[in-house]
């Protein structure tokens, strides 16, 4: 096809990975750049973008094609993947759309991974040795950052700074008196030598990755693969030793086959809903328009079902064998421009190798043509990841469906393979694991611990809770959501404690009586704030609730009369029942305090996942994505929304009752920073996941706890505040992200979007660092986000 | 460079975060009992970090004076050691504060709480474990009225303070417009109300205000200057009273300014700076021990253990407190218990650095006597106790 | 002492133009980046120290202030120091909190979140660096009345700070309108993408952004030290009340945070006055909720292009 193409970036569809260069466009037009220029060999290495560079609009710009094409060359270890820039110009063209069949000069059996480095032939070890390890270190690196240098220095002053900060979070303190000498106590001396010492290791270590990693991966394929040949007898297999193994695993490869057939018929009759789950997870996946827009189209695809149908397994394995012999490590990434071998010769060798053959030339249902194709080998193949065995089927294919196929698996494999989660018993088990931990685990700390597990883990998982609805479910921004807490907490005072605050009602109630009657006041106090809110949209709404929170907290503080003031509220009794003649109150003791609130959270939680699986729940979602198409299809947004204020708001109430007839409380305890800290638990345990928003108040009140003793009390806000940052750095969904509930659907609010949507556009060099990885390394989570900045 | 280093950058961060709190924490406090005796631990509660921390930080150097002597001494079966909890001054710490001591078995007292608003939160929970707190400094009144079973005072209650003070402004000063303003704390209400109830009954005119401590003091300095007073008497602590100087000062006000125990600290010349807070009058249920004679051996305990600092406020009422604890532990020996040192300190009399702790059966101590300070060059000065100042 | 409105609207104007300033920083961020920069309080916090300690450096004596010439230098020296301060907090602050995000493409909300750790990390360690009581600025110049006007004493501190701050609003505003760094912030503000068809660097605007804004908070946080001591903790509060001046004025509208703030100040010591001085916080959220209500975009509207 394209075998006479001077070297030049070889066309769109074969990128490896699912992700066009800038992360706005889904559908990456197929432009190469002219094919009769050769890739411009001295691009600088520090770019930045200057106009028309960044190409949100999808058309990438010449540097940042060969960015891309620099870094797909680069850290996997092998040489000239592509002819990128660093060749200059080769004599040999690339290959990408064709299994390449060119060879050197040497014989069919010696497969190579493509052109010659120096255009010239060379004997093979020495190439295979120059090609597999002897690239330098910083081409390799190079090869994949185009700003090799500076950017080297500047992740040497990240380094240093990074180091600083951490020695001056653990040094010893300051003081006003004498400024600076806890960071002279820090960074000077035998602690300065250390701060340092760390700083130049971090920094070496993240120059040389690209470095440790191919020669460690290179190594680790090179033994998995010298493991395999020993296995398989693939070295030499002419002789009679050889025949007789042979005929061995063609026996042993017949008999396996045979069982696994009989045990997966026997299955299918015993367990249906196995292999009916099984069926429909390596079954083509319908994908979604995003995916199906970047296919190259149907043609290719089939054509590439048609061979590997035909092709099997038989190409694959030995070509990796080959490969390895020669000490050539393919990339993952990159078709296998290998031949495969005489048909007939190997195989039966390799029982996989026979039942992935019989395996792949499974047919596609005549539905799943309409939109693309995507079969199952490619699926496996892409799935089966370990890197250094060569992905199975992969063989000779038309590069055009390999590239379909390879641009398919990152994008459609983890999102293929999302709905297939494991059964719901699997759940219930983790629940159910998770309740058990959290029943067993005060009984095994100090009531110290016990005490700090109630008020700020129970209570704050419970507020967490309710904002979850507010923010995660129907995705309204709420900064000033502790205001309710103090209404719950006030409101049960003032009904069930005659002498702790000035305002009291004539009668007394118990607080669990109370209760009722405080959810009710949180939940008006709820839709007053809701109600004016409803026509602004994001940041305004999330400064109205922060004004909110903030009247009420300090109304709270100066309304001696009717409040206390910021003496607070002391004295209210606590939680008793008298039910018939069952007396218990609730001491001092927080014990009882905890199970009663682990009661409230599983029901709390239970309640609200009732609530979100409903119509409710899926109005919430609407309006959460897009508010005005929600109210245009009859979704009644008002309601819904003030529904959403008010059951955050009363869960709130809920929490309030607990901690008022538990403790003592003042207005401090009802500040903006608690607010904040709500809002942060939320989106850190993974906004919209009721376990999510638990487990997160779980780690960061624990975490606080936890370094109450071991650092000094006062910093360890530092280290909460560090693990924020690099949470939301590293995984901005938040320890349990949600799970999508909707086809092609993540609930996220459209002003929560992901940024590469809105106008603030990334760089070229960040964009091939997110559009380059290889398949199955980047998580699903980045992969749902990139999808989400596409989806409509 | 894409997947591998965000990995590998995750991983890094990871460890280096786990090492960083590892090592934080292998930097972590070890008690060690000496040798064979028998080691009791006291429990310190108060202010060791926050806007008002000197305070706590005075108590706390004195408590250690105390322990220090003691253990050099070594003529008891037992060594002693302190465990300290920090509340930060503020109400809501309190119980977590009080808690974390009452888990300590070792503990068999607590000297503390400095500040009322945590001793009113903590105290239920002392009660409830029987765990014995003398406070150095905790001067609300009904502290000691709301039946709390484990709460002594070495210091005399507010309305002693207050009715002292009143008596000063009415005749000393001989200020016939008084503003009161307090800030809203457990503290600060209870020294304002029995100011002015005092100063009511003088006579004098007051007017009463009361603001939650804050920054910006501008538009009450504002307010305070339309209302014409003579004096001025704030009931909070020093780190706002500072300010409040600052901002009367420089609005040109040349009345008199004063203010309670709370504000009476070396860190209010700082903060305030020594010109604007130079001729400012303090009140105080406390002597100072500095220009104490009969104290002049505490003095000299007390800068030999603190490096060379001088006692500041409540120093000595924590030295008190803590020789309080001593003596009842003296006379239990090596078998005190929670309960055998709570009930065993009503018959607790000896003579103090600042007065005869002698408690009666609510909890305070007998002996009152007010003491005014001055601001004069930058330097806290003892006028003299109130009685004497008033005579005419 | 006679009526004391023109005292309260000298200290409102003082006041307000501190909130002023610092409530640009807000502004010029989120009108280039459509972000909250809940971290800006702790930039205002961190320049306050600089300018606190280059202070306390030159004027090591502690108590003489000298008069004159020298005290100006003086404290043009801290509030240089102060700005210098802020815009390094500032940088530091976009490339560790706000960059990484950006390079992935985060939702917006993890902007946010990662704003709030930035801003408890940064305090915290402030605390744990500088101590955590209340720092006072040595005394630069003698503070005495300076003028009467209306039966209000204008006093040295209060020209200071008003002189200062409307020279950097004015400077601000000029830069803002007039000059090509400004125009590439109303460009980037208005539409970023086709900012860069125009060959303006988002990345450097965005820095420029969060600097210039920083060297404001920065040198605001030392004008509002020399008045009411610095502390660790001194962020918050006047953070959250520039940033209601920032939206009461239209946020992402540098002329909006000017009049926010000026206006916020008034409302403040007027509301502070003659309700009880505890309710003038309440008066200026109620303020700015009833003013969203009517007028969901702010006093002047919401975009930054508009302000020239």
């Amino acid at each position: 096809m394209t075998s006479d193409r001077p070297a030049g970036p070889p066309p769109e569809p074969r990128r490896p990975d699912g992700h066009p260069p800038s992360g706005a466009a889904a559908t990456p037009p197929d432009t190469p750049i002219p094919s009769d220029t050769p890739a411009p060999p001295a691009v600088p290495e520090t770019r930045t973008p200057s106009a028309g560079e960044l190409a949100p609009t999808g058309l990438p710009s010449v540097a940042e094609r060969v960015s891309q094409l620099r870094a797909r060359a680069g850290p996997s270890g092998q040489p000239g993947g592509r002819p990128a820039a660093s060749r200059g110009t080769s004599g040999d063209p690339p290959t990408a759309p064709t299994v390449d069949l060119r060879t050197t000069d040497r014989p069919a059996p010696t497969p190579l991974t493509g052109p010659p480095v120096d255009g010239s032939p060379a004997p093979r070890k020495r190439r295979a040795a120059r090609v597999a390890g002897g690239t330098s270190p910083r081409r390799r690196a190079g090869a994949g950052e185009p700003a090799g240098r500076s950017s080297s220095w500047r992740r040497l002053g990240g380094c240093l700074v990074l180091a600083a900060l951490a020695g001056l979070v653990t040094g010893p303190s300051g003081d006003a008196e004498r400024p600076l000498d806890g960071a002279r106590g820090s960074l000077t001396g035998e602690r300065g030598l250390i701060v340092l010492a760390l700083a130049l290791l971090a920094w070496l270590t993240l120059t040389c990755w690209p470095w440790l990693r191919a020669s460690t991966l290179g190594w680790s394929r090179r033994v998995t693969a010298s493991a395999r040949d020993w296995r398989g007898g693939a070295r030499d297999r002419s002789g009679p030793r050889h025949r007789r193994a042979r005929r061995r695993w063609r026996r042993l490869a017949a008999a396996t086959r045979r069982l696994r057939g009989g045990a997966r018929r026997g299955a299918r009759l015993v367990l249906p809903p196995a292999s009916r789950r099984r069926r429909a997870r390596l079954a083509p996946r319908r994908p979604s328009l995003a995916e199906a827009a970047e296919r190259p189209g149907r043609a290719a695809a089939e054509s590439g079902r048609a061979v590997g149908e035909v092709g099997g397994g038989v190409g694959g394995r030995v070509t990796a064998a080959r490969l390895d012999e020669a000490g050539i490590v393919p990339p993952r990434d990159e078709p296998d421009r290998t031949v495969p071998d005489p048909p007939g010769q190997e195989r039966a060798d390799e029982p996989e190798a026979v039942l992935r053959a019989e395996r792949a030339p499974d047919p596609v249902g005549p539905w799943h043509r309409t939109w693309a194709v995507r079969s199952k080998w490619e699926e496996r193949s892409a799935s089966a990841v370990p890197a250094a065995s060569a992905p199975p089927a992969v063989s000779a294919v038309p590069s055009a469906a390999r590239s379909a196929a390879s641009a398919a698996p990152p994008a459609g494999t983890r999102a293929a393979r999302a709905p297939a989660r494991p059964g719901w018993w699997s759940r219930g088990v983790g629940h159910a694991l998770a309740l058990a931990a959290a029943v067993a685990a005060p009984l095994l700390v100090s009531t110290a611990a016990q005490q700090s597990m109630v008020n700020d883990i129970g209570l704050y998982a419970l507020l967490a809770l309710g904002l979850n609805v507010v923010v995660g479910y129907a995705g309204l921004l709420d900064l000033g959501y502790i205001a309710f807490f103090a209404i719950g907490a006030y409101t049960t005072a003032y009904l069930s404690a005659p002498d702790s605050m000035p305002w009291h009602a004539p009668f007394q109630l118990n607080p669990f009586l109370a209760m009722p009657v405080a959810l009710l006041a949180a939940a008006v106090a709820g839709i007053l704030l809701g109600g004016p809110t409803l026509r602004l949209r994001g940041d305004y709404l999330a400064i109205v609730t922060l004004g909110f929170g903030e009247i009420v907290h300090l109304l709270a503080n100066n309304a001696d009369g009717i409040t206390g003031g910021a003496r607070g509220v002391f004295g209210v009794p606590p939680l008793s029942v008298h039910v018939g003649g069952f007396h218990y109150t609730f001491g001092l003791d927080p014990l009882p305090y905890y199970y009663l609130l682990l009661g409230l959270v599983v029901l709390v939680m239970a309640v609200l996942g009732v609530w979100e699986r409903s119509r409710t729940g899926r109005a919430w979602a609407a309006i959460r994505q897009d508010e005005v198409a929600a109210e245009a299809t009859g979704v009644r947004t008002v309601r819904m929304k003030l529904l959403a204020f008010a059951i955050g708001a009363s869960v709130s109430g809920f929490a309030g009752v607990i901690l008022a007839s538990k403790q003592f409380f003042n207005p401090q305890t009802f500040g903006l920073q608690a607010s904040l800290l709500v809002l942060t638990i939320v989106i850190f345990g993974g906004m919209g996941s009721r376990l999510g928003v638990v487990l997160g108040a779980v780690v960061l009140q624990g975490l606080a706890f936890f370094l109450r003793d071991r650092v000094p009390a006062a910093d360890r806000f530092i280290y909460f505040g560090a693990l924020v940052m690099i949470m939301m750095v590293f995984r901005p969904r938040g320890l349990l992200a949600p799970r999508p509930r909707f086809a092609g659907a993540h609930p996220v609010p459209a002003w929560a979007a992901p940024t590469a949507a809105t106008g603030v556009a990334p760089s070229p060099r960040s964009a091939p660092a997110r559009a380059v990885p290889p398949a199955g390394d980047v998580p699903a989570d980045q992969r749902e986000e990139s999808q989400e900045g596409r989806a409509p | 460079m894409g997947a591998p280093s965000r990995r590998l950058r995750l991983l890094a961060t990871t460890a280096a975060v786990a090492a960083v709190v590892a090592a934080a924490g292998c930097g972590g406090d070890g008690d060690d009992a000496s040798g064979a005796k028998k080691a009791y631990a006291i429990g310190f509660q108060g202010p060791l970090s926050g806007e008002n921390q000197q305070l706590g930080i005075n108590a706390y150097n004195g408590m250690l004076t105390a322990v220090e002597a003691f253990n050099r001494s070594g003529a008891q079966p037992f060594t002693l050691r302190i465990v300290a909890s920090d509340d930060q001054g503020v109400p809501e710490q309190g119980p977590t504060a009080a808690q974390k001591l009452i888990d300590v078995p070792d503990v068999i007292a607590v000297v503390g709480p400095v500040f009322s608003g945590p001793a009113k939160s903590s105290e239920p929970l002392y009660s409830q474990a029987g765990l014995l707190s003398v406070s150095p400094s905790a001067t609300s009144p009904q502290l000691t009225d709301l039946g709390f079973t484990s709460f002594y005072r070495v210091i005399s209650p507010d309305t002693v303070q207050g009715a002292a003070a009143a008596d000063y402004l009415a005749k000393a000063l001989k200020a016939n417009r008084v503003f009161s303003l307090d800030d809203r704390s457990d503290y600060g209400v209870g020294l304002s109300a029995s100011l002015e109830k005092a100063l009511r009954d003088q006579g004098v005119t007051v007017v009463h205000d009361g603001l939650n401590p804050t920054k910006d003091y501008t538009s009450e300095a504002t307010k305070i200057i339309a209302a014409g007073p003579d004096a001025v008497y704030y009931s909070g602590y020093y780190a706002e009273f500072a300010l409040l100087v600052k901002a009367l000062r420089g609005k040109g006000y040349d009345g008199e300014i004063l203010a309670g125990d709370g504000s009476n600290d070396d860190q209010l010349i700082r903060q305030a700076g020594a010109r604007t807070a130079e001729g400012v009058l303090l009140t105080c249920a406390c002597g100072d021990a500095n220009s104490d004679p009969r104290a002049a051996s505490f003095v000299a305990e007390f800068k030999r253990v603190n490096s060379g600092v001088r006692p500041g406020t409540y120093s000595g009422e924590a030295y008190d407190a803590t020789q309080a604890i001593i003596s009842v532990l003296t006379r239990n020996g090596a078998t005190a218990t929670r309960t055998s040192v709570r009930e065993g300190l009503r018959a607790v009399d000896i003579p103090g650095v600042t007065k005869r702790i002698k408690f009666d059966e609510r909890g305070e101590v007998s002996d009152s006597t007010v003491y005014v300070y001055e601001i004069r060059d930058g330097q806290r000065v003892v006028l003299g106790p109130t009685s004497t100042l008033t005579k005419p | 002492m006679g009526d004391p409105v023109a005292q309260l609207a000298i200290d409102g104007l003082t006041v307000g133009a501190l909130y002023a300033v610092i409530a640009l920083g807000y502004t010029l961020v989120y009108g280039v980046l459509q972000l909250i920069n809940f971290a800006h309080g702790e930039v205002f916090m961190l320049g306050a120290f600089g300018g606190l300690y280059a202070a306390r450096g030159v004027l090591p004596g502690g108590d003489g202030a000298p008069g004159g010439l020298a005290s100006v230098g003086l404290v043009a020296i801290g509030i240089a120091a102060g700005g210098l301060a802020g815009a390094v907090a500032a940088l530091g602050l976009e490339r560790a909190a706000y960059r990484p995000l950006r390079r992935r493409g985060a939702p917006r909300l993890a902007y946010l979140i990662s704003a709030i750790g930035a801003s408890m990390f940064a305090f915290n360690l402030a605390g744990k660096e500088f101590g955590r009581q209340n720092v006072p600025v040595p005394d630069l110049f003698t503070n005495g009345t300076l003028l009467r006007v209306a039966g209000a004493e204008i006093s040295t501190q209060t020209v200071v700070i008003a002189a200062t701050a409307l020279a950097m609003l004015l400077a601000v505003d000029h830069l803002v309108s007039a000059t090509r760094l400004g125009q590439s912030i109303r460009a980037v503000a208005e539409d970023a993408e086709c900012a860069t068809l125009h060959g303006v660097d988002v990345d450097r605007v965005i820095v420029a952004a969060f600097v210039l804004g920083g060297m404001l908070a920065g040198a605001g946080g030392f004008l509002y030290a020399m008045t009411f001591n610095a502390s660790y903790t001194m962020g918050f509060v006047p953070g959250i009340k520039a940033f209601t001046a920032a939206v009461l004025g239209g946020i992402g509208n540098v002329r909006g945070a000017v009049l926010g703030g000026l206006l916020l100040g008034l409302v403040e010591s007027f509301g502070g006055y003659l309700l009880d001085a505890a309710y003038k916080d309440v008066i200026a959220f109620a303020v700015l909720i009833a003013v969203l209500l009517v007028r969901p975009t702010g006093l002047l509207g919401a975009r930054l292009g508009r302000a020239a």
